[in-house]
C-alpha cells in the first residue's frame, strides 16, 4: 500500500515537471510592444484632465519636429505594454478600462535585433479604424494621429519596448 | 402499253449512237416529232463546231526526241541503293547526350550561383535599401489614412482623416491607466531614467 502511494506521488511529480514543457510554443514571448496615447493640443493642456501628465522634453521636441504632429502641448493619457507572442495576437489597452483606444498586434515574423514586423490594427470606440503592417525599430516608433478630443487630437504611439533589465 | 422510248435511247439517238433495229424503231417513233429532229440537228452542229475547234488528238512536239530521252533515262537509272545497315558505335552517339547533360549541369550551376547572390527577403529583416510601404486598410466609411516616414521625428507616421471625434464628455482622467513612476522605471524605456515610458 505504501509503495502504491509512492508510485502515484512520483507520477504526479513527473507530470508537474513535464507540464511547462507541454505548453503551447506559440505563446512564447518574442518581444514587447508599448502603446502610448498622448493628447496634443494648441489650446489649454489642462483639458486633458488632472491625471494626464506632461511628456518629457525629448518626446515633445521629437513630435514637434514633424510638422503634422506639431502642437503646443502634449499630455500623456495612458500607456500599456503587452507581450508580442510567436503565434497569437495581443491587445494593448492604453486607456484601460475604457476601451476607447485599443491596438491589436501580431508578429509577422521573428523580430530581428531591434526590428519587428507587425500586423497591426487600431480600434477606436470598439471599431476597427485601420489595419496595416508596421515595421517597428528600437528607435523608430509608429505615430498615429488619431481622433479629435477636447480641442486637440490623440496621438497613438506604438513602439518596441526594451526588455526589462534583470534586477531593475 | 407504253410505246414511248426512254430518255436513254433519246439521248443516244441525238448523239447518233443508235444502230440497227433500235435506230429503225426509234426513227419510226420520232418521225412525227419535229422538235426532236431539230434538237438532233442542233446537237450535230454543236459537235461539228467543237471538232473544228479542238483537235481529236495532238501529238507531242518532237515525239522521237521525247521518247529517246525517256528511254535513256530508264536505261541510265542507277540501281536502287541498298538500305544502309544500322551504323555501329560512333563517337557522335555518346557525344550529343553528354553535351546535353553538361549544358544542363552548367545551367543549374549558373542558376544556383545567381540565386545565392540574390539577397533573401525575410519579413523580419528586409533589406534596408528597399522601401517597404505598408498597405493601409480603413474599413470605416469616410476614414482615410496617409502613411509617411518622418526623418525629422525618426518615426513612421500615419495620419488618420475622417475619424469621428471622441465626445468631450469622455473623461480619460478617470479611466487612464497610468502607472506610478517607479513602475515606469522598472519597465525601462528607450531613454532609461528619463520618462522611460514614452517611445
Amino acid at each position: 500500500m505504501k509503495r502504491r502511494a509512492c508510485i502515484i506521488a512520483c507520477l504526479a511529480a513527473a507530470c508537474a515537471c513535464l507540464a511547462p514543457a507541454a505548453e503551447d510554443p506559440g505563446k512564447t514571448e518574442i518581444g514587447k510592444i508599448r502603446v502610448t496615447v498622448y493628447h496634443a493640443t494648441d489650446g489649454d493642456p489642462q483639458a486633458a484632465g488632472g491625471k494626464a501628465q506632461p511628456v518629457s522634453k525629448e518626446t515633445a521636441e521629437r513630435l514637434r519636429r514633424e510638422e503634422r504632429l506639431r502642437f503646443k502641448h502634449y499630455r500623456l493619457l495612458g500607456s500599456d505594454t503587452q507581450p508580442l507572442l510567436r503565434s497569437y495576437e495581443s491587445w494593448a489597452e492604453p486607456l484601460k478600462p475604457s476601451g476607447e483606444v485599443m491596438v491589436r498586434f501580431e508578429a509577422q515574423g521573428q523580430p530581428a535585433g531591434q526590428s519587428a514586423m507587425l500586423d497591426l490594427e487600431l480600434w477606436l470606440a470598439r471599431k476597427k479604424i485601420i489595419k496595416t503592417d508596421a515595421r517597428l525599430q528600437g528607435d523608430r516608433p509608429l505615430f498615429m494621429l488619431g481622433p479629435e478630443w477636447r480641442g486637440g487630437r490623440l496621438i497613438i504611439a506604438v513602439a518596441l519596448a526594451p526588455e526589462s533589465k534583470p534586477g531593475s | 402499253m407504253n410505246t414511248n422510248p426512254d430518255e436513254t435511247k433519246l439521248a443516244l439517238w441525238l448523239e447518233d449512237e443508235l444502230k440497227g433495229e433500235e435506230l429503225a424503231a426509234f426513227e419510226q417513233w420520232v418521225a412525227g416529232q419535229p422538235e426532236h429532229h431539230a434538237a438532233r440537228e442542233e446537237a450535230r452542229r454543236w459537235r461539228s463546231m467543237m471538232a473544228a475547234a479542238v483537235p481529236a488528238s495532238e501529238e507531242p512536239p518532237y515525239p522521237e526526241f521525247f521518247n529517246h530521252r525517256v528511254t535513256r533515262a530508264i536505261r541510265e537509272e542507277p540501281p536502287v541503293p541498298a538500305v544502309p545497315a544500322k551504323r555501329g558505335f560512333h563517337w557522335q552517339s555518346f557525344f550529343m547526350p553528354l553535351a546535353a547533360c553538361a549544358g544542363m549541369v552548367l545551367a543549374f550551376w549558373l542558376g544556383g550561383k545567381n540565386a545565392s547572390l540574390t539577397p533573401e527577403i525575410d519579413v523580419a529583416g528586409a533589406p534596408r535599401a528597399i522601401p517597404v510601404e505598408p498597405i493601409l486598410y480603413t474599413p470605416e466609411k469616410g476614414v482615410d489614412a496617409e502613411w509617411f516616414t518622418s526623418s525629422k521625428a525618426s518615426a513612421t507616421v500615419i495620419v488618420l482623416n475622417g475619424v469621428a471625434a471622441i465626445p468631450d464628455a469622455t473623461d480619460f482622467s478617470e479611466t487612464a491607466f497610468l502607472r506610478e513612476l517607479r513602475e515606469m522605471d522598472a519597465t525601462a524605456g528607450m531613454n532609461p531614467g528619463n520618462q522611460a515610458m514614452e517611445p
